[in-house]
Formats: C-alpha cells, sequence, structure tokens
C-alpha cells in the first residue's frame, strides 16, 4: 500500500455548516446552527472561536497542519449538542471548519444532575418547614411544622391521628396502587390544603436489617419562600426593621435565585468546560447556602431575644427526639464516616419541653459533633435522669474544650478561633437560650484531647 | 605478541577483554528476563508470536512507506534507523497491537461462525439505510474495511490510516531521526501532510457510522451481527472508552475490561457477559458483573486509567 493513496470513494461529505476560524483563532464566518452555538457559548462573530472542543479540534488542525474529523459534543442554550466536524488548516494560517453532523437533544436532567441536587436536599433536611416520624406502615406518629401555611395540616393530623401520612395531604403521582413503596413516594411532590406552596417530600427509612423497619423521618421541603403576610407587616408599626422578621424573607429570595443559578452553572460546565470554572461555581454555592443559614440564625436569635418570646410546654419523649435528630442527620455523619449512635428504639425518658425546639438543640449540637470530630470516630447521644431532671446528652471525640473555652462556647457569635467552615457563631448561643426558655439549661463537659459532652436538661415528667 | 601488549591500558580495569566480558555478560543478563517474558507469553494472546510478527510487520510497512515517500537517497540504511524510531515510540506500538488483535478476532470468527470480516450482515443493513447519509457513510466505511481485511493480511497499514496523533508523532521522530537528510525529508513531510485526511480513514469512517446510525441496536448490536470493527467502534462510542484499549481487552483471558466497558455502554450484565464469551469462548469470567450498575463501571474504568 506504500506510496498508493486510499482510493476514497465517499462523496465528499455535505456539511451542514462552515466557518472559518482566522490565524488568531477567532471564528471569521460561521453558518447556522454554528453561529448561534457560538452566541450561546459567550462568544461573538469575530471573536474567538468560544465552543470548547470546536477550539480544540481547531487547534490540534493547525498545530499538525493535519485535516481533521472528529467528533464535538457542547452545549447550547437548552440543549446537548452533538456533531462531527471536520477541519482543514488552510495557507494562511486560519482553519476551514465544516460540520457534517449535527444532533441536538432538550437538556434533561442527567444522573450527576440529579445526585447533586439530592445532596442538596440532603443538606436541607436539617432544616424542614415540615417534619413527621412515620411507623413503618408509614402512619404519622408524631409531627411538627414551623410554616403558618401548614397550620391546617397540623391540625388535620391533631384531629385524627395515626393514619398514613398520604391521608393528609394530596401526593402528586401517576400511580394509584396504595399505599405505595417509600421509595416511590420519596421525592413526590405533594400539594398540602392551606398552603399555595408545592412541596417536596423526602422520606428517610429508620431501622435494619429492612430499610424502613422501624419507621421514617417524613419531612416537607419548598422551593418557595412563604410570603410575609400584609397581616405581620402591619404589626411591626414604626419600630426599626428586623432582620429576622422583616429581612429575612426578603434575602432568601435573591440568595436562592444565586444559589439555583450558581448550581446551574455549576452543572452546566461539568461537561465540556474546565472544571476549574465548575469548582468557581461550586464555590459560589457553598457561599450562598452559608449566607443562607447565617441568616436563619440572625432569625432565629431575634425570635430568642425578644421580650414576648414564647415556648410551647408539653409532655415531650427526649428518646424520641433524640432519635429524629440523628435520622436526619445521618447522612452527614456518613459523609464523615462518624458513627452516629443514637439512644436504642423503645428507650424513653419524658420531659417537658417544646418538641421542635428540643430537636433543634439536639440538630445542633450533634451537627457541631459531627463537624468537629474527626473522621472514623463516634458520636454518642444519650438519655438520663437524675431525680427532677431528664438530659439528653451528645458526646463525641472531638479535640475537646479547655476551660477557658467551655466559659466562652455559649457566647453570642464566639466561633473559638474557627473560621471559614460555614458557621456563625450563633448556633450554641440560641441553643442555650431556647433550654432556658423551656426552664431547662445546656452544660458542656469537656476537657482538652477527650471529646465534649454537651447536656440539655429539662424538667423530668414520668 | 610485544606489539599487541603494548597497546594495552596499564590499568587492568580497562583490559579490552574485560569490557567485551562485561558487555556479553550484561546482554546475556537481560535475554534471562526477556526470554523467560517471552516463553511465559507463549500462550498469552496480547502478546503471541502471531501478534509480535504482526506488529513487527507492520511497523517495517510504516517504515518502508516514509522511505518510500521522499526521493531516492540511502534507502537501506535510513530504513533501519526509521524502524527503530518508530519502535521506540509507545502509542504506536499499542495501537498496532490492537490492530493486530482486532484483526485476528475478526479472522477468528469468520471461521467459527462464519462472520465475513469485511462484508456483515448489520454493515449490509447500513448500506441499505433510509438515510442516504447513513447508506453512503456505511459504504464508505464497507470499502475501507475492504481495504483494511486486505493491509491485514499482508502486515500492512497505510500511513494514512493512522490517528492524526500518531501521524504526527510519527513525522516528528521521523524528523529526528533523518536529521542528515533534513530537507529532503521536509518537503516529503509537508506533501504527507497535505495528502493526509483523517475524515477518510476507517477508523474515522466506523466511529461517524456508530454515532449517527440510528439503526444501530441499542444498547449494543451482537458482535457476530456487527463483525468486529463496526462493534468495537460502537463500543468505544458508547462507553466514551479507547477503541484500541478495549481491542486489547478482548483478548485479556481475564476479559475483565471488557465486561465492564460494555456495562458502562449499558449493556445489561448478563448480555454483556454472553457478547465477552463471544471474543473468547472458553474464557472463566470473573463473578459478580450484576451487582455493578453502569455509572459505578465507567467509574471504575476512569480510576484504572488514572
Amino acid at each position: 500500500m506504500a506510496g498508493g493513496g486510499p482510493s476514497v470513494t465517499i462523496a465528499h461529505p455535505t456539511y451542514i455548516a462552515r466557518a472559518r476560524v482566522d490565524g488568531e483563532g477567532k471564528l471569521a464566518e460561521a453558518g447556522e446552527p454554528l453561529a448561534s452555538l457560538q452566541a450561546a457559548c459567550g462568544g461573538v462573530m469575530g471573536g474567538p472561536l468560544a465552543v470548547p472542543e470546536l477550539s480544540e479540534i481547531v487547534a490540534k488542525a493547525l498545530s499538525y497542519g493535519l485535516k481533521l474529523s472528529r467528533p464535538f459534543a457542547a452545549l447550547g442554550e437548552d440543549e446537548r449538542i452533538t456533531g462531527w466536524a471536520e477541519a482543514t488548516p488552510g495557507d494562511d494560517g486560519g482553519c476551514e471548519l465544516g460540520i457534517i453532523a449535527w444532533h441536538a437533544e432538550p437538556i434533561g436532567p442527567s444522573d450527576a444532575d440529579a445526585q447533586v441536587a439530592r445532596v442538596r436536599q440532603e443538606l436541607n433536611r436539617a432544616l424542614p418547614e415540615f417534619s413527621a416520624r412515620l411507623d413503618a406502615r408509614q402512619n404519622v406518629m408524631t409531627s411538627h411544622s414551623s410554616a403558618s401555611d401548614l397550620a391546617q395540616l397540623a391540625r388535620k393530623i391533631m384531629q385524627r391521628p395515626g393514619k398514613p401520612w398520604t391521608e393528609y395531604v394530596r401526593v402528586i403521582t401517576s400511580m394509584s396502587d396504595q399505599p405505595l413503596h417509600w421509595r416511590l413516594l420519596d421525592g413526590a411532590s405533594v400539594e398540602v390544603e392551606g398552603s399555595a406552596r408545592r412541596w417536596t417530600a423526602w422520606l428517610e427509612p429508620l431501622g435494619m436489617p429492612e430499610p424502613g423497619a422501624a419507621g421514617f423521618v417524613l419531612t416537607f421541603m419548598s422551593d418557595e419562600v412563604l410570603p410575609a403576610s400584609p397581616l405581620d407587616e402591619a404589626e411591626g408599626g414604626d419600630a426599626l426593621p428586623s432582620l429576622g422578621e422583616d429581612l429575612a424573607p426578603v434575602l432568601r429570595r435573591p440568595i436562592n435565585r444565586v444559589i439555583a443559578h450558581a448550581e446551574t452553572i455549576r452543572t452546566k460546565l461539568a461537561g465540556p468546560l474546565a472544571d476549574i470554572y465548575a469548582g468557581y461555581a461550586g464555590d459560589m454555592v457553598d457561599a450562598g447556602e452559608h449566607l443562607l443559614a447565617l441568616i436563619e440564625d440572625i432569625a432565629d436569635l431575634e425570635g430568642v431575644e425578644t421580650a414576648g418570646f414564647k415556648v410551647e410546654l408539653d409532655r415531650i419523649n427526649l428518646g424520641e427526639a433524640a432519635r429524629q435528630a440523628c435520622g436526619i442527620l445521618g447522612a452527614r455523619a456518613q459523609e464523615r464516616s462518624i458513627a452516629l449512635v443514637p439512644p436504642p428504639p423503645g428507650e424513653h425518658q419524658w420531659a417537658r419541653g417544646e418538641f421542635r425546639r428540643v430537636l433543634q438543640i439536639l440538630i445542633n449540637l450533634i451537627g457541631n459533633a459531627i463537624a468537629y470530630s474527626p473522621e472514623e470516630s463516634q458520636v454518642w447521644v444519650r438519655l438520663d435522669r437524675e431525680g427532677r431532671e431528664a438530659s439528653v446528652t451528645v458526646a463525641d471525640q472531638g479535640r475537646g474544650l479547655s476551660e477557658a473555652e467551655q466559659q466562652r462556647v455559649f457566647d453570642k457569635f464566639e466561633r473559638l478561633g474557627r473560621s471559614g467552615d460555614g458557621g456563625s457563631g450563633l448556633g450554641l448561643y440560641i441553643s442555650s437560650r431556647l433550654a432556658r426558655a423551656m426552664e431547662g439549661t445546656l452544660t458542656v463537659e469537656s476537657a482538652p484531647g477527650q471529646g465534649a459532652r454537651f447536656r440539655l436538661i429539662l424538667p423530668a415528667l414520668d | 605478541m610485544t606489539g599487541l601488549r603494548a597497546s594495552i591500558p596499564p590499568d587492568p580495569n580497562d583490559h579490552p577483554l574485560r569490557a567485551a566480558l562485561t558487555r556479553g555478560d550484561a546482554l546475556r543478563a537481560r535475554s534471562v528476563p526477556a526470554l523467560q517474558h517471552l516463553l511465559a507469553a507463549q500462550h498469552s494472546p496480547m502478546i503471541s508470536e502471531a501478534i509480535v510478527a504482526h506488529v513487527g510487520g507492520i511497523l517495517r510497512d510504516l517504515a518502508q512507506q516514509i522511505i518510500d515517500s521522499r526521493p531516492a537517497s540511502d534507502q537501506v540504511a535510513g530504513r533501519e534507523r526509521v524502524i527503530d524510531g518508530l519502535l521506540q515510540i509507545d502509542a504506536l506500538r499499542e495501537h498496532c497491537q490492537a490492530l493486530a488483535l482486532e484483526w485476528r478476532l475478526a479472522v477468528r470468527l469468520e471461521a467459527e461462525v462464519a462472520v465475513d470480516p469485511v462484508l456483515t450482515p448489520l454493515l449490509q443493513a447500513l448500506v441499505a439505510d433510509p438515510d442516504p447519509g447513513v447508506g453512503s457513510l456505511a459504504m464508505a466505511a464497507l470499502s475501507a474495511q475492504a481495504r483494511f481485511a486486505q493491509a491485514q493480511r499482508r502486515m500492512q497499514l497505510p500511513l494514512a490510516e493512522l490517528p492524526a496523533e500518531l501521524f504526527h508523532t510519527i513525522l516528528l521522530t521521523v524528523r529526528d531521526v533523518l536529521d542528515d537528510a533534513r530537507e529532503e525529508w521536509e518537503r516529503a513531510e509537508v506533501r504527507l501532510r497535505a495528502l493526509y485526511d483523517e475524515g477518510a480513514g476507517r477508523l474515522s469512517l466506523f466511529a461517524r457510522l456508530a454515532s449517527v446510525a440510528k439503526s444501530i441496536p441499542t444498547p449494543m448490536p451482537a458482535i457476530e451481527e456487527a463483525g468486529v470493527a463496526l462493534w468495537l467502534s460502537t463500543v468505544a462510542a458508547r462507553s466514551g472508552e479507547d477503541r484500541d484499549r478495549t481491542a486489547c481487552a478482548m483478548a485479556d483471558p481475564q476479559l475483565g475490561r471488557l465486561l465492564l466497558t460494555l456495562r458502562a455502554a449499558g449493556v445489561a450484565p448478563a448480555d454483556a457477559e454472553r457478547q465477552a464469551l463471544r471474543a473468547q469462548p472458553d474464557a472463566i469470567l470473573p463473578r459478580g458483573l450484576q451487582d455493578v450498575g453502569t455509572r459505578e463501571a465507567a467509574q471504575w474504568l476512569a480510576a484504572a486509567q488514572a
């Protein structure tokens, strides 16, 4: 075969689009749909070729001085494009580009996108507006909600307790067989009577060996923020705007949008563009989520610091709260390979307090323990009773706190020298204020190198 | 005798016989593991004697084409230097080995299940595809495959059939090797580059066919329907794995990489095992493929290459 060129019989491929790239890598001319793709990738006519994989093919053809024929992929405005391009280097240092195959499909959520979304939802589970503990047959055992438009749902559950949760809300599903397997309901869209918002239900199975054997934690999340009602605003009178009540809802919306857009950029660039940009977008998401968490903390802070702050004291089961908190943070613990040990199912300790506030405190304590413990360590949550005092203890194997640090740890904005980890320094302060509001206390015992034991003490009930 | 003795250096360490002794021993020392390797590989399908001979033949043919491409000068000495230069290129040896393995598998399938190495049922169907673009592409791929079959039987490979990266690397290597006839070679190089058209090459045609022909069954056509060439290109297009790596994986007695590549291309575990056994009917497959998801398979393959 030496010397004899291949006897190519293929008719010259018909070009769907042609373009010319000059010697400086700038797109001198381009036909449709290439011109639109150039625009969608942020480029202009006469500017550098902005479609990353095409620009790579052109660069290679120019550097080798060879005619190349290769597949490429790109992301358009709202479609994913795959095609085949030919690049022929010219005598003038430029390059002719011919597109011989072009296939566009709408961008659907890929596996990776879905996974990112799911991870984000997992993180958000710590801040649900509605959560309930279900038994193994998905009947509601306890529930609590923190949003005013869910009050009707809470009443409905109180009036007729013990039913499957799907009877209190409308699950948007194409399947009619009831009851559905929990996996089919996890992530389902839900409509709640009295709420204009669309909710997503998440089910976290508890128990071994069969997930769900010990019941579920059900949470409702909504992407929309409850608009502040005009009535609430009127009540504010002429007092200074409060960050918690007035500004938080206003701030949440744009920050949520920033997070959502950064997430979009991140996933869009995960394909053909450089990872470094995806990394920047990831940083934006992290920063946005940090800001959001900070706003939630400050809103909480204002709540507990107002004179009229009241808790609704009730007979509550600390064991239940502890197990529920562990359930919510189980995924986060797993991510850091930390063994989270809740009180065994069936162990009870009754106390006087407000369930959701106790849950909030425990989530804060356990969340800290997970965040500041070494990987592969353990975090225990234990119940106890001494005389008239019932307690929940969260013990970790972290680096522990010195005497001086223990003095300061419950102070407002105290970070104990940590920075850059997304904390606001408000969590423990809020928790200790909440404990006091429930006529209890929050204490810490620790020694450097010995881990820390945070204990929530409430009045015991039989 | 005395005259000879006078030319010997005073230091006994520099004695020419000692130097020859050292060189001879070093050669023997290197040959022992090489021999062991060759003997052990006798039964390895990846570097059987037939494959070694085939790769050697292709490399010689490539060198001959390079020599022939320039006006006659010192042909013989040049040829040996070019062969030596080409032998040093890892990626080229790997590519030639993959082609040799692909070809031998095609020959075996012809003998065992009567699949023509050129005209396979699927390729025939694609030539008659209602989409005229696919039809003419399939026709071009078919004639490229016919040329390939003919060339492989003679252990040859046209330079123009090489992927652009390898083509470029070879030209650069030859530039270094033939630096005594640099100007002459540079003129030849310009001509070779101008004639090169990656899109007319067999690998490019099959890759395009695999990516545009909607009538190729998903997730994967049977190898005896598609033929080895189109099948490998389809696996590469759908799994994102390198075609040469996959071709070599078909000769791996464990077939682990092939199974994972098929899984990454979306082939169901049982089907992947069936297809893999077609490549090596008496292989003992590793267990556990049914527990491996497509994403997991792709991740493992990516991690193995890292």
